[in-house]
């Protein structure tokens, strides 16, 4: 079952407006009436107050209609939250309409199960994206919704990240207190290394081979294996650096270095000598 | 759930809750229309035409609530989101043929803001308006005569007398810029009244004066590419348009799908909108060239470049400056939106670098600051790695090959750009393919452009990692390595007048001692020059100088902040010591000797000393026109350091004016309250008029003080570029050297990157110094300039 809440949100937003709209009115006949005392004016208020009750009872009595009779009436649900495009003539005559089955009797069951009933009707529904969702759904503005966009990319970007390669020169090492020596060591007569990485602090390395047989191999060979006292985790490398471009300075490094996630690139032998000052003196 | 659970329950509630619940109400369906109406168009899952209906609806529902906000936010949306045009010109249609006098006031809410705009001078502002107005006849809002008569109104702006060219340019401009839209419209409903519009049109662009047009030109010459001034090519581009009955292949226009609905509604007439009359207060926009790189030839098969007259490259090159007006400030969506923005069969990585680079090289200023067009670039190759790096990368070489043409701003620009984009990819670059730049002069534009990147990537990175990420072939221009040069520590210093009093002082800094303490050490030094010479000017006493700032630099030389801490300790020294101009010139000079090799360094101190005001921006100037600094005349970082000190100059002048306006305003209202016999607090502080006066003197300086400058700058280059084309001359040879080529393109960068100042002293600089007997050459470029705002 997969929850969504952006249906919710709709369904009440859409109610809240509508409760709005009918107080603006109310307000509206009660002062063209100029009976602007303060008990009409309580009067309204409580009345509409009551409303969103009723139409949340509404909502479970259909829910409860839906889910007795199946995946049919998902239609019918969806077609009630398009409800903005009827006139709203129309849809007040409907409310009228409905007022009365909806007792005040449904009150309390409405209001402690009705979450529940919803999540039901809710389930199957997003396949069918209303008009309305959808350009109303994302309480948030603007902003907020490309933020999402970009972090929905990213998840799939992860995804696809998560799934190894099953093909590939880079593999990937876990190993407490793994050091680049230990891997120089233990995979070197696996076939010529390229380039190794080690993160001391989360305890892995890759190891570059120039060719995947060697990556292949150095799997099969070492995964679980014990190198100076470290039991090593072996498997393809999620991410495969792409290392051919160091010996092609030419342009189509730059699209191996645009495609590669990590900022930081093969470490750069640095061949400065270190120089010395002498003390501070200002 | 749980917020319907919550609403349930303050049903119950007493109703102050509710009355607060209430107060907070229409803000957030006030926020919800605007979400609403700002994202409609934008991708979605259902169609573009369902969502305009149902916005529409809902709009129809909530406009007798909400017209004021609803009519507000569609007007906000003609300005800041006109890449979606057509989609809000559809909405309107939409309301308005459900709700009559609501799409009149709309027509007339935004006519009112398309007055206030061109009132006010917010030229593109009011571009979009009439583009969306012209759009509105299409969407049968508006009656398709009213529009031509608006039409009218602008294009007769250039039968005025009197006026500036520019601004009749940018009344045509308007017109011309919203014809694709409402060009077929007009032409079938009104063909004769237009032919007429565009005659007008037509003999206004013939009679332009385009004497500004070689001051905008990023290429002296028009091969591969003619620079077309951006008027001229428009009307090419319309003029094709209409060869071909007004029908173009670009604009998305969701209207069509609603034509049923929308041929019942009712249409307006617009309102006489005539061009407010002009003042010389208003400031129009300058003209443009436009910047071209790519042709057809130039992009993979499958993909078609639209010729540069055909409308479509405009229509597609405004779409992509809207997209990057729209999110310059953030670069990862604006490459994502540059990257969504539909196209079909078309080279969009083309057309977006080529948009990138024309706003790059755009002068005088490009729009937004420079490395916004390199963060973007950075962007757009992570988000397609596999097209974007070849497509910059086949642009930098193009870019390099026409390099001999390129304007100096520009192949700073693209410098800074070039060397910042291979900072972010390893300084890896297929250099051999420019090895022709290594048995080149220096002097050369491409010998120059490869040495200064290099330069420049030194400031990003450090010396050996440049060294080693070029071939060996490329030694001769990789850049000194950078080392303080300290004379009394070398060997035969021993004969030198200052030696002596140089390895005291240094002992003395070394022991920590005080700024006096370091004074008394120089007491006794002779005013001769360094080398033994006598010094006859009293002004100054250069030894004394040259043994204090060159051992202080050489001991800070570890880091910028050691150098900082050293020139802040010693601060009263230098001041005393830097009291004339001469002497300020002087330590300059000393600054150069220890600095030579260390570009960064002394673009940092020479600012730092400008900020601490040891030396006077004057000072600055006349020293980079002195003989000292020949050898480096045409290297980028002195021109660096000569705009930094302008700017300088200009922030302090600023400063001090809005220092007067403020205190002149605390006043005036201190005096009202008086006048109103409300009580004074004694803690605002209310400014004297005296002390308000002392405050204007300091302006009144600061301003001859930036005057001055300009003066003392374009006079010497009137020196420098005179003595070389008299020496061509009398020698017979051709004075277009790469010298003069750097040197007179200086000085036009300095015309163009202070544009606004420079036209503040424009008639003082014609009266004193770009007088008729100047060489034509140099008047040129003056003449040039000041037709930009003519």
């Amino acid at each position: 079952m997969v929850l969504t809440f952006p249906n919710a949100l709709t369904e009440e937003e859409e109610m809240l407006k509508q409760k709005y709209a009918r107080l603006r009115k109310k307000r509206k006949q009660l002062q063209a009436l100029k009976t602007a005392k303060p008990e009409t004016q309580q009067k309204p208020s409580s009345q509409s107050a009551k409303r969103p009750a009723e139409s949340a009872g509404e909502a479970t009595e259909q829910a409860k209609k839906l889910v007795q009779s199946g995946a049919i009436k998902v239609g019918s649900g969806s077609k009630e939250k398009s409800g903005f495009k009827r006139s709203r003539n129309q849809e007040k005559r409907l409310k009228e309409s409905d007022k009365h089955p909806a007792a005040v009797g449904f009150q309390p069951f409405s209001a402690t199960h009705s979450g529940e009933e919803d999540e039901k009707i809710e389930s199957p529904k997003p396949k069918i994206k209303g008009l309305y969702e959808s350009f109303v759904t994302p309480a948030s503005k603007f902003d907020g919704d490309q933020r999402r966009d970009r972090d929905d990319r990213r998840e799939r970007d992860d995804r696809r990240d998560r799934e190894p390669p099953r093909k590939g020169n880079t593999v990937y090492v876990n190993g407490v207190g793994v050091t680049e020596d230990i891997l120089k060591r233990a995979f070197s007569n696996f076939g010529n290394i390229v380039n190794i990485n080690v993160e001391r602090e989360r305890n892995n390395g890759f190891v570059t081979f120039e060719k995947t047989e060697s990556a292949d191999q150095a799997i099969a060979d070492m995964n679980g294996s014990l190198v100076s006292n470290v039991q090593l985790k072996v498997m393809m490398a999620r991410r495969q650096p792409t290392f051919e471009s160091i010996s092609d300075p030419s342009t189509s490094s730059w699209s191996v270095i645009a495609a590669s996630h990590s900022q930081k690139g093969p470490a750069r032998k640095d061949s400065r000598d270190l120089v010395t000052y002498e003390d501070d003196i200002f | 759930m749980s917020r319907r659970r919550r609403e349930s329950y303050s049903d119950d509630e007493d109703d102050e809750r509710s009355r607060k619940r209430r107060r907070t109400e229409p803000v957030d369906i006030e926020d919800r229309l605007e979400s609403l109406i700002t994202r409609v168009g934008e991708k979605s899952t259902s169609s573009l035409e369902s969502n305009l209906e149902g916005l529409a609806s809902v709009l129809e529902a909530d406009l007798p609530n909400y017209k004021v906000k609803i009519m507000r936010i569609l007007c906000g949306c003609v300005v800041d989101l006109p890449e979606k045009q057509t989609v809000y010109t559809t909405l309107v249609g939409l309301l308005n043929a459900k709700n009559y006098t609501c799409g009149g006031e709309f027509v007339e809410m935004l006519v009112r803001n398309l007055k206030e705009s061109l009132k006010s001078g917010e030229w593109e502002n009011a571009r979009m308006m009439v583009r969306f107005l012209a759009d509105l006849v299409n969407c049968h809002v508006l009656v398709a005569a009213s529009v031509l008569q608006m039409f009218d109104n602008f294009v007769e702006v250039t039968l005025e007398d009197n006026i500036p060219q520019v601004r009749s340019d940018v009344y045509v401009y308007m017109v011309l810029s919203s014809l694709p839209w409402v060009g077929r419209e007009l032409f079938e409903k009104k063909e004769t009244e237009l032919n007429k519009l565009l005659d007008t049109v037509d003999a206004y662009i013939s009679k332009r004066q385009k004497i500004h047009v070689p001051a905008l030109r990023v290429w002296s010459v028009d091969e591969p590419h003619p620079q077309e001034e951006y008027l001229d090519c428009l009307w090419a581009q319309i003029r094709n348009l209409r060869s071909n009955k007004w029908l173009e292949k670009q604009i998305n226009r969701p209207y069509m799908a609603f034509d049923s609905v929308l041929c019942d509604a009712l249409q307006h007439t617009l309102p006489q909108i005539i061009p407010p009359s002009h003042n010389d207060e208003m400031v129009y926009p300058i003209p443009r060239i436009v910047f071209r790189l790519f042709d057809y030839t130039d992009v993979p098969e499958g993909t078609v470049l639209p010729g540069s007259h055909a409308i479509e490259r405009y229509l597609i090159e405004e779409q992509i400056d809207r997209i990057i007006h729209t999110n310059y400030k953030e670069r990862k969506d604006c490459a994502a939106a540059l990257l969504s923005y539909p196209v079909k069969n078309l080279p969009l990585n083309y057309m977006i670098v080529e948009v990138m680079f024309a706003q790059l090289f755009q002068l005088p200023c490009a729009p937004y600051i420079e490395l916004f067009y390199g963060s973007t670039l950075i962007e757009l190759c992570k988000l397609q790695p596999s097209s974007m790096p070849q497509v910059l990368a086949q642009a930098s070489e193009m870019l390099f090959e026409r390099i001999d043409h390129m304007h100096t701003i520009c192949i700073e620009r693209l410098v800074h750009w070039f060397a910042y984009h291979l900072s972010n990819f390893h300084f890896r670059w297929s250099w051999e393919d420019w090895s022709e730049v290594t048995s080149m002069d220096i002097g050369m534009p491409k010998a120059m452009f490869v040495r200064e990147v290099l330069l420049k990537c030194m400031r990003f990175s450090y010396h050996q990692n440049i060294v080693d990420s070029v071939p060996a072939t490329f030694t001769t221009l990789l850049p000194e390595k950078p080392a303080s040069e300290y004379k009394y520590d070398k060997e035969g210093a021993g004969s030198l007048p200052g030696t002596m009093a140089a390895h005291q002082l240094m002992s003395a800094i070394k022991a920590k001692c005080t700024p006096d303490e370091a004074a008394q050490l120089l007491r006794e030094l002779p005013n001769k020059f360094p080398n033994g010479e006598d010094n006859d000017n009293s002004t100054y006493h250069p030894l004394k100088i040259d043994v204090f700032v060159s051992t202080l630099l050489f001991l800070g030389s570890k880091s910028f902040s050691h150098s900082f801490a050293a020139l802040a300790k010693f601060y009263p020294n230098l001041k005393s010591l830097a009291e004339t101009e001469e002497a300020q010139i002087y330590m300059l000079k000393v600054v150069y000797s220890t600095w030579r090799t260390h570009q960064q360094m002394m673009v940092v101190l020479v600012d730092k000393m400008l900020r601490t005001e040891v030396v006077q921006c004057q000072a600055v100037a006349n020293w980079i026109f002195s003989e000292s600094m020949q050898k480096d005349f045409t290297s980028f970082f002195v021109w660096e350091i000569l705009h930094g000190t302008i700017k300088k100059m200009t922030k302090q002048v600023n400063q001090l004016q809005s220092e007067v306006d403020d205190a002149r305003d605390r006043l005036d209202a201190a005096k009202r309250k008086e006048a109103d016999g409300m009580e004074i607090f004694s803690d605002d502080e209310v400014p004297t008029e005296e002390m308000i006066e002392r405050m204007e003197e300091r302006l009144e300086t600061a301003t001859s003080q930036q005057k001055n400058l300009f003066l003392i700058i374009f006079q010497r280059f009137i020196m420098v570029l005179t003595e070389h084309l008299a020496k061509c001359e009398s020698a017979g040879i051709d004075y277009n050297t790469p010298w003069y080529k750097w040197v007179i393109e200086r000085l036009q960068h300095i015309f163009l990157q202070h544009h606004e100042l420079v036209f503040k002293y424009i008639n003082t600089l014609e009266s004193l110094l770009f007088t008729s007997d100047i060489d034509i050459h140099i008047l040129e470029v003056f003449q040039q300039f000041c037709a930009l705002r003519s």
